[in-house]
């Protein structure tokens, strides 16, 4: 359970985000404004903050720069409509952890708060991670799958990797574009279902279930077991 | 700012200047022409007349004791300037102050004889026969008629070279200033034609031609900012008032398709429409943004072989799994000044179409290679191709070639290319690969 500050003044917007984190478990407080939200930032200590870009009295980035200025430097994921490469890079510069256009999927925007909270223990790096059948080697970059050697290409392993520190999620073709790919444009429809399928080919074993699911126009979930 | 003698000279303002300098030259020629032609007439009449005047001293209708005459003249005149020569009449020289040499014709008529034939000095020569069939020759010293004609020829080049001189200099000067305000003006229209419509052309004080045109222009281009201001508040509007509640309808489709035990194909399909009105929306608002960039400060120059090679990397299993081969030839040394994401972007719709409309097992190729001052990067398929009448088209929004309008799509894939190549200032072309298509981004070289 994380403790979440949701600055959102679009009551709809609000109402998905809260109830999505609220399914997830998590602990919410919501702010309307920024004045609200910089106050809220400053009183408590919040595990991570999702911030509207557009809020009626300031502009998300100005919000975003002044906590950084003041030495809050609890995650943020920035929320907006513009959908521009350049105004990404404007929000993350401005000190946002990561940047998320509108409309998005409620469950998109949980995945990349997992994303945030779990940034810290990554960077740690355990050197194995065993999800159900799957065994990955991170330092040396080797994959089992039900204690068979599976052989992959660098950009097949991040792939398999992001799902597998995300298992039993559903990410979206998106997000995986962004995480794995680093880009920021939308990607034609079978490009990433042609990677995946690949992939999929490769962890094929008799007696197996295939560890990889299609959640129709949402995205993959890497299954727990 | 450099400014070439080449891009000076081909000012207007250095032009009318040479040419009034041309036709100040010619004019003091031709001044300079009259003046020594009025005065050379005049000298020699006034020689003539003392040649004539000399003739008579001497009385030659008395021809007896000429010659004691005539030595009698040499002797007392101490000027110098005349010469007397008598000669028999079979053309002996009795006496004379020079050495005549040829024929003593014409007769009654002066002549000149230019200077080192018979003496050191150029001579006007008249010739009179005597009544006994000799001949009296007077003779008289020109030289101050060569000299003037030598003073004018000087007077007429030092003052010709002095006006070509001070012309050039003059034209270099007055042209410079012009073609400075001509370059700003130049540059600023080529930033206000990248997409820099806060620009404005350069006024001056002067308030002259260049002026009136140049505010002319800046009150366009003021017009043209307001109403892409409008556009743009549109689209950010539309950004928010169309695409959020679509955004939330398809929120609570996928709510409800949640919080159904078994999936019911309509509601899929639905959200699969919404899905697709959504990304096409996206793509759309995609383009507005790049069409209104203006991303100089970001571009760098590299070697896009590299990134080439990623993006066959990505799409190398979408071809694989039309039994398609991807490939690619760089040539080493091309370097292009760009934003890679963007061009990434770019090449990938563009090999996105290639795979998408050639047919199975066969390839697609890359390349990127020198073009004279210029760089390609071209992605060559074996397809339908896309008409010549199509081709301009195709570039446009939801416009799709013939061969196209069955496959899956959004017919905004060129717009979006053609944008990231305005943005970089590069050339979108489409040719024909006879058979397939050859889509390329044309893009300077370093230099």
């Amino acid at each position: 359970m994380a403790a979440v500050l949701v600055v959102e003044d679009d009551p709809q917007a609000a109402r998905y985000i809260l109830g999505r984190l609220t399914r997830d478990g998590h602990a919410l407080l919501h702010a309307t404004t920024g004045r609200e939200a910089l106050a809220h930032a400053r009183a408590g200590r919040f595990d991570i903050i999702t911030l509207d870009r557009m809020l009626p009295d300031m502009d998300g980035l100005a919000l975003v720069a002044r906590l950084r200025a003041e030495r809050i430097m609890t995650p943020v994921l920035l929320i907006s409509s513009l959908s521009d490469v350049d105004d990404r890079i404007a929000g993350l510069r401005a000190g946002g952890d990561d940047y998320m256009v509108k409309p998005f999927s409620p469950d998109e925007m949980a995945m990349r708060v997992e994303v945030l909270l779990r940034r810290g223990q990554d960077d740690a790096g355990e050197g194995r991670l065993t999800v159900g059948a799957l065994d990955l080697d991170l330092i040396n970059r080797k994959v089992w799958f039900g204690g068979e050697a599976v052989d992959l290409l660098p950009k097949e392993f991040r792939l398999l990797e992001f799902l597998a520190r995300h298992a039993g999620q559903v990410i979206g073709r998106r997000m995986i574009f962004e995480q794995v790919w680093g880009h920021f444009f939308e990607p034609s429809d079978n490009l990433i279902n042609v990677h995946i399928g690949k992939l999929r080919r490769k962890l094929e074993r008799p007696g197996l279930p295939a560890p990889i699911q299609t959640i129709k126009g949402e995205g993959y979930r890497l299954d727990r077991a | 700012m450099i400014m070439r003698l080449r891009d000076v000279v081909h000012t207007t303002t250095f032009r009318l200047t040479a040419a009034l300098g041309v036709i100040f030259v010619v004019a003091v020629a031709a001044l300079l022409a009259l003046t020594f032609a009025l005065a050379q007439r005049e000298l020699i009449y006034r020689t003539d007349r003392v040649l004539q005047r000399e003739v008579a001293r001497l009385d030659v209708g008395a021809p007896r004791h000429m010659a004691d005459r005539v030595r009698d003249v040499i002797e007392h005149t101490a000027s110098g300037l005349n010469f007397y020569v008598l000669l028999a009449p079979d053309g002996r020289q009795v006496i004379g102050s020079l050495s005549w040499r040829g024929a003593a014709l014409p007769l009654d008529h002066a002549f000149d004889v230019p200077a080192g034939r018979l003496t050191a000095v150029p001579l006007r020569v008249l010739i009179v026969p005597l009544g006994d069939g000799a001949r009296l020759v007077v003779a008289r010293d020109v030289t101050p008629v060569a000299d003037l004609r030598a003073s004018i020829l000087a007077t007429f080049l030092w003052s010709g070279g002095a006006v070509i001189l001070l012309a050039a200099i003059a034209a270099v000067a007055l042209s410079l200033r012009p073609l400075r305000r001509i370059h700003q003006i130049r540059t600023s229209a080529q930033r206000i034609a990248a997409g820099d419509l806060a620009q404005r052309m350069p006024v001056s004080r002067w308030h002259d031609e260049l002026d009136v045109v140049s505010v002319t222009i800046n009150a366009m281009v003021a017009d043209v900012e307001r109403l892409m201001e409008q556009v743009k508040g549109t689209t950010d509007a539309i950004a928010h008032d169309l695409r959020t509640p679509l955004g939330h309808l398809r929120m609570r489709l996928r709510e409800v398709q949640q919080g159904q035990d078994r999936d019911d194909p309509l509601l899929t399909q639905a959200i699969g429409e919404l899905d697709a009105v959504l990304a096409r929306f996206a793509a759309l608002l995609r383009i507005s943004e790049l069409d209104a960039t203006v991303r100089r400060a970001g571009l760098v120059w590299f070697d896009p072989a590299p990134m080439l090679e990623a993006v066959i990397e990505l799409y190398a299993p979408l071809a694989e799994e039309r039994d398609m081969t991807l490939s690619l030839q760089a040539a080493p040394g091309c370097r292009i000044e760009g934003d890679a994401a963007l061009l990434f972007e770019a090449v990938g719709n563009l090999l996105d179409n290639a795979i998408k409309f050639s047919p199975p097992g066969g390839c697609v190729e890359l390349g990127v290679a020198r073009q004279g001052d210029r760089v390609a990067i071209t992605v060559r398929d074996h397809g339908p191709g896309i008409a010549m009448a199509e081709r301009e088209d195709v570039l446009r929004r939801f416009q799709r070639g013939a061969a196209a309008r069955h496959a899956p799509g959004s017919g905004l894939g060129l717009s979006l290319v053609a944008a990231i190549a305005h943005l970089h200032g590069f050339t979108l072309h489409l040719d024909d690969a006879t058979p397939g298509l050859i889509a390329g981004l044309l893009a300077p070289g370093e230099p």
